[in-house]
């Protein structure tokens, strides 16, 4: 069975293949998982007096000395699970790809500058770090692109396939609403089954929503997986 | 009993006099430079009063004033083998390094960390995105200087050396409220800025 992967199993989950499923990740969701990474970073550096004020600030000044440090990625999926739960959810989302995937450019430039004598960080250095990383020479610009060769790479050492979709109408098309990414997807997909003969496939999800919006797709079975379970 | 006092007087005498005949002569050096330092920072800060703006034309004309002082402290390091640049660097970076644990007292038994965590001091924030961002270039640039600066590594360094002056005095015209919170923050905001702008 063939099986698609949306943008919130790419950026939560831990790709299990199992024997027989042939997992496909088109463009369209690289290009969103772009978009809001893009948004995020934005976001981050616009709020980032509130971020570390409310969040870093406040939550680990419970803790003192060196039972506050933690390594980056711990760092990194604390920041998104506080966030997501105050409503920055495009900051979380960033967060979550930064403590999810290897970004190859920001992982190197974390380690040569925090972590050679040690594997710890304290969050109010990883943060600042983060921000001044995102400011540098104008990174923000390129670092969207950044995440997204990282997570194709790893794609590719996994064996999942990158369905390149020709999208140009397919946005456009769409009228506005908070699901136009989600069924920008669903378009996605079934312009590639069309194309490729094949009759049913599943879309693998963590949103909950989802079943909802591709009802109106009834080759399309969304699967709702949670990760953390 | 005159072989053990021969023994006690001599023993590493030729390496522990050597050393420490080199040592001091580069501490003195250094200490006349730190001199020199502290010379143009007086200046810089009395000749700025209130007015931020002028800080870093105010370093640069200070600077300039000394340049053969510095020079010729420059030319007796060179003279002693020692490379001034590259030992500025890989100093710097050790120091950076040491700061940023951020284990430095600040009484109470409290630490630098703890209070960049439980106050709301705008200024003190400031400083320490300054500390960060200064270190990430020190670091990057002590890497590519590894075998010799290039040019632009070179100019970069100065800039940033121009800044930590101006770091620096900003945060004593604050200190002395010659300045207040917000234009000190303003102004190390945009040394923060200036650092990562490439």
């Amino acid at each position: 069975m063939i099986k698609f992967l949306d943008v919130g199993y790419l950026i939560n989950c831990r790709h299990k293949i199992k024997r027989g499923d042939k997992l496909v990740v088109t463009s369209c969701v690289l290009k969103v998982i772009r978009h809001k990474i893009e948004e995020g970073v934005h976001l981050f550096l616009e709020n980032f007096e509130i971020i570390k004020r409310d969040f870093v600030k406040k939550y680990y000044s419970i803790w003192s000395g060196k039972r506050r440090w933690r390594s980056p990625k711990e760092i990194a999926e604390e920041m998104a699970r506080r966030l997501e739960l105050k409503g920055y959810a495009d900051v979380a989302f960033l967060f979550t790809a930064v403590a999810r995937y290897y970004i190859r450019d920001l992982e190197e430039h974390t380690e040569k500058t925090w972590l050679q004598s040690s594997s710890k960080v304290t969050p109010i250095n990883y943060i600042v770090y983060l921000h001044n990383y995102f400011k540098k020479q104008k990174n923000y610009l390129v670092f969207p692109d950044k995440v997204v060769d990282s997570i194709r790479k790893e794609l590719q050492l996994n064996n999942i396939e990158i369905a390149e979709i020709d999208d140009r109408e397919l946005w456009l098309d769409l009228d506005p609403g908070t699901d136009r990414e989600d069924r920008y997807q669903l378009l996605c997909i079934e312009k590639y089954m069309r194309k490729n003969g094949i009759p049913e496939a599943r879309f693998l999800t963590t949103d909950h929503r989802l079943p909802d919006t591709a009802q109106p797709f009834e080759n399309i079975k969304v699967e709702v997986v949670d990760c953390q379970a | 009993m005159a072989g053990e006092a021969a023994v006690a007087v001599g023993l590493g005498a030729f390496v522990e006099e050597y050393s420490t005949q080199r040592v001091n002569e580069l501490i003195h050096l250094y200490r006349r430079l730190q001199e020199l330092r502290r010379r143009i920072l007086q200046e810089v800060e009395e000749k700025t009063g209130a007015d931020v703006a002028e800080v870093i034309p105010n370093i640069a004309t200070a600077i300039r004033r000394y340049a053969t002082e510095i020079e010729e402290v420059l030319a007796e390091l060179r003279r002693l083998g020692a490379d001034p640049m590259k030992a500025s660097l890989e100093s710097v970076v050790e120091e950076y390094a040491e700061v940023l644990r951020l284990d430095i007292p600040v009484g109470g038994g409290k630490t630098l960390e703890d209070l960049l965590y439980e106050s709301r001091d705008e200024v003190l924030d400031k400083l320490h995105e300054i500390m960060i961002a200064l270190y990430m270039e020190y670091v990057e640039i002590n890497e590519t200087c590894d075998r010799g600066c290039p040019p632009e590594a070179a100019q970069k360094l100065e800039k940033l050396a121009t800044l930590e002056l101006a770091t620096y005095i900003i945060y004593k015209l604050f200190q002395r409220q010659k300045i207040d919170k917000k234009t000190a923050a303003v102004a190390l905001n945009d040394i923060v800025d200036e650092i990562l702008s490439g």
